[in-house]
């Protein structure tokens, strides 16, 4: 796979593996080498033996006594540690150790633990393959003491490996989360925006596309990444011409000239899975910095199958870079209602995505603007955000997402209940879950007030104990700091709308 | 502290009174009197931290809610535009509820 001259031989236990094994080596190489990652760290994980190959054995032995001497680890360094050492086809290091920054992938520091348990795992089973064949010549020649050690020896090795997997936690380091989009889309994971189709996800990745590839932008308040990044847009559901349309109206309305040159489309022709491999020499190529995928239902992977799935987001993981999948929906049946509904086929997409969202029309939206708000379903890192409510204008030959003035429909309906709560409160009525429901009875069903109540507990009201198993829902009032709490975007609100004094804000300054 | 707490009472007086439409309390004492009790409780907390030692950080949380819901009822009455009965007849009635204490 290196094309210095160095021909590997695959193992017969199946050259992909191994080839995904030299390559997830040399990513962990060169994260060492280029100080991505802290060698203690691999050192504690990996030894010598766990690399499939004698060279990659013998870089990692030259990082050991590297570190031995407390000298930096670095492609000089390490260079002239080997110069000593004999390379396994008697050509020089110094070409190979170079080589080794072309060929490693990006990754992100998220990923790397990830790599060096692939390489451990790579080495397992190479262990176990080769006992398995000494197993089966014992078997053939009835040699029932080997048979027995060997078996011990399998066992073993499971064992160890079992160790190997636990960690002290004090141990490990923390790093700091880095995100796309602030909070919402993960930096090195998958996220998925799903929605029925026609909604504008595709003018929205387009949107999230052109503002990161300019950098130091924001989308609804909230940050992209400081610094332009190259996205690509692996595209199976619209031809160049089209793409190239949609961007250019994105950009007119961003004031840009022209789209930015760093944003890549690629259309497949192959499966997702298929085409992975050769993604990961793009994203290399390219130095791209945030996929967008559109969309996963048109990409050939069976949403259906668990195992498509699992093997697909693993693979997505592995490519170390932040990538967005827009994904449709399965339509609503009678009785159904929207925002229950999940992406489209296994329930495992939505559990393998990091982050997800599903994007909807908010009751309140015009033809145009159409109100568009993106409900955060699932956050791994985090707590869920509050809806992303966005216009999105068709003006001609532009296309224009802003934040939207309209409350989302949750928000609409929090504000029902508190107002519900409010008037038993006023009345002298003890504000129990049924008398809330009776209130709010001709406007939101029971098993909605419910979950609202569930939902508004801690930032609009608080629920009390009453008498015996009662449960008095109390609104956050003056006392205890209703208006002054961050998280109140209702009465925050209500301080521009009804035109408070600026004197009679909490950060006023004195009058005195 | 009372200065300035003299101050952020009369700069909240002085512009919710150009606000106030004529016989805005005779259509909330008859047509929302949840509210009208609202209100009247939060003149109530104004006068207890005016007098006592209420801190100036409270009392404008408590003049933000009362400008509010002041707004609030403002706005709904301005909406509705009417009351139903005479305004004298309204006015005399709700004098005599707060003077005989009966609404609250």
């Amino acid at each position: 796979m290196m094309d210095d001259g160095q021909n590997l031989e695959f193992a017969s236990h199946g050259s992909l593996q191994s080839e995904e094994a030299q390559q997830t080596e040399i990513n962990i190489l060169e994260a060492v080498m280029s100080g991505k990652m802290d060698f203690s760290t691999v050192k504690g994980q990996l030894e010598s033996s766990d690399f499939y190959t004698e060279d990659h054995q013998k870089i990692f032995q030259a990082f050991e006594n590297l570190l031995r001497k407390g000298e930096p680890i670095d492609i000089l360094t390490v260079n002239n540690e080997l110069k000593s050492v004999r390379r396994t086809n008697g050509w020089d290091w110094t070409q190979y150790v170079l080589s080794i920054q072309d060929y490693a992938l990006p990754l992100g520091t998220k990923n790397l633990d990830h790599h060096i348990r692939k390489i451990k795992t790579f080495s397992l089973n190479r262990k176990l393959w080769k006992d398995a064949q000494k197993l089966t010549k014992a078997v053939e020649n009835e040699d029932i003491d080997q048979m027995i050690k060997l078996i011990a020896d399998i066992s073993d090795f499971q064992i160890d490996n079992t160790r190997d997997e636990v960690v002290i936690l004090a141990d490990q380091k923390i790093t700091p989360r880095t995100w796309l989009l602030e909070d919402a889309i993960p930096d090195c994971y998958p996220t998925i925006i799903y929605g029925a189709g026609g909604l504008g996800k595709s003018f929205l990745a387009l949107n999230l596309a052109i503002l990161t590839c300019i950098g130091g932008q924001k989308f609804l308040k909230k940050n992209l990444p400081p610094e332009p990044r190259n996205v690509l847009l692996v595209d199976y559901e619209l031809e160049a011409s089209e793409q190239a349309r949609r961007a250019q109206q994105i950009a007119k309305g961003l004031n840009l000239k022209n789209v930015p040159s760093n944003l890549h489309y690629f259309e497949p022709k192959e499966n997702l899975s298929k085409i992975l491999p050769g993604l990961r020499r793009k994203i290399k190529s390219k130095e791209i910095g945030f996929i967008i995928l559109d969309s996963l239902g048109a990409s050939g992977t069976d949403g259906e199958s668990v195992h498509d799935v699992v093997n697909l987001f693993t693979k997505l993981r592995d490519l170390g870079v932040a990538t967005l999948i827009l994904d449709h929906q399965s339509k609503t049946q009678m009785g159904e209602r929207y925002d229950n509904k999940t992406p489209f086929g296994s329930v495992y997409k939505g559990n393998l995505a990091r982050s997800v969202f599903q994007l909807s029309k908010n009751k309140d939206s015009k033809n145009n603007p159409v109100t568009l708000q993106l409900k955060h379903k699932k956050s791994n890192f985090g707590r869920l955000q509050d809806d992303l409510i966005f216009d999105m204008y068709f003006e001609g030959d532009r296309v224009l997402l802003t934040e939207s003035t309209v409350k989302s429909d949750e928000t609409k309906e929090l504000e029902k209940v508190f107002e519900a709560i409010k008037e038993l409160e006023d009345k002298g009525v003890k504000a129990i879950q049924k008398e809330i429901t009776d209130v709010l009875k001709n406007e939101i069903g029971r098993d909605k007030v419910i979950k609202l109540l569930e939902d508004g507990k801690g930032k609009y009201w608080d629920l009390m104990p009453g008498n015996r198993t009662e449960k008095i829902y109390k609104t956050r009032n003056l006392e205890n700091g209703y208006l002054s709490n961050q998280d109140s975007r209702f009465l925050k609100e209500d301080l521009k709308k009804y035109d408070v004094p600026d004197e009679l804000l909490e950060d006023s300054p004195n009058l005195d | 502290m009372s200065n300035e707490k003299q101050k952020l009472l009369d700069i909240t007086f002085d512009r919710l009174s150009e606000k106030y439409p004529s016989g805005l309390y005779e259509w909330l004492y008859t047509n929302k009197i949840e509210v009208y009790r609202k209100i009247f409780k939060l003149e109530d907390k104004i006068n207890e931290n005016f007098n006592s030692k209420g801190s100036v950080q409270d009392l404008k949380m408590i003049l933000r809610e009362y400008w509010i819901e002041s707004m609030k009822a403002i706005i709904n009455f301005k909406e509705c535009g009417h009351i139903n009965v005479s305004l004298d007849e309204a006015r005399s009635e709700r004098i005599d509820s707060l003077e005989t204490g009966h609404v609250l």
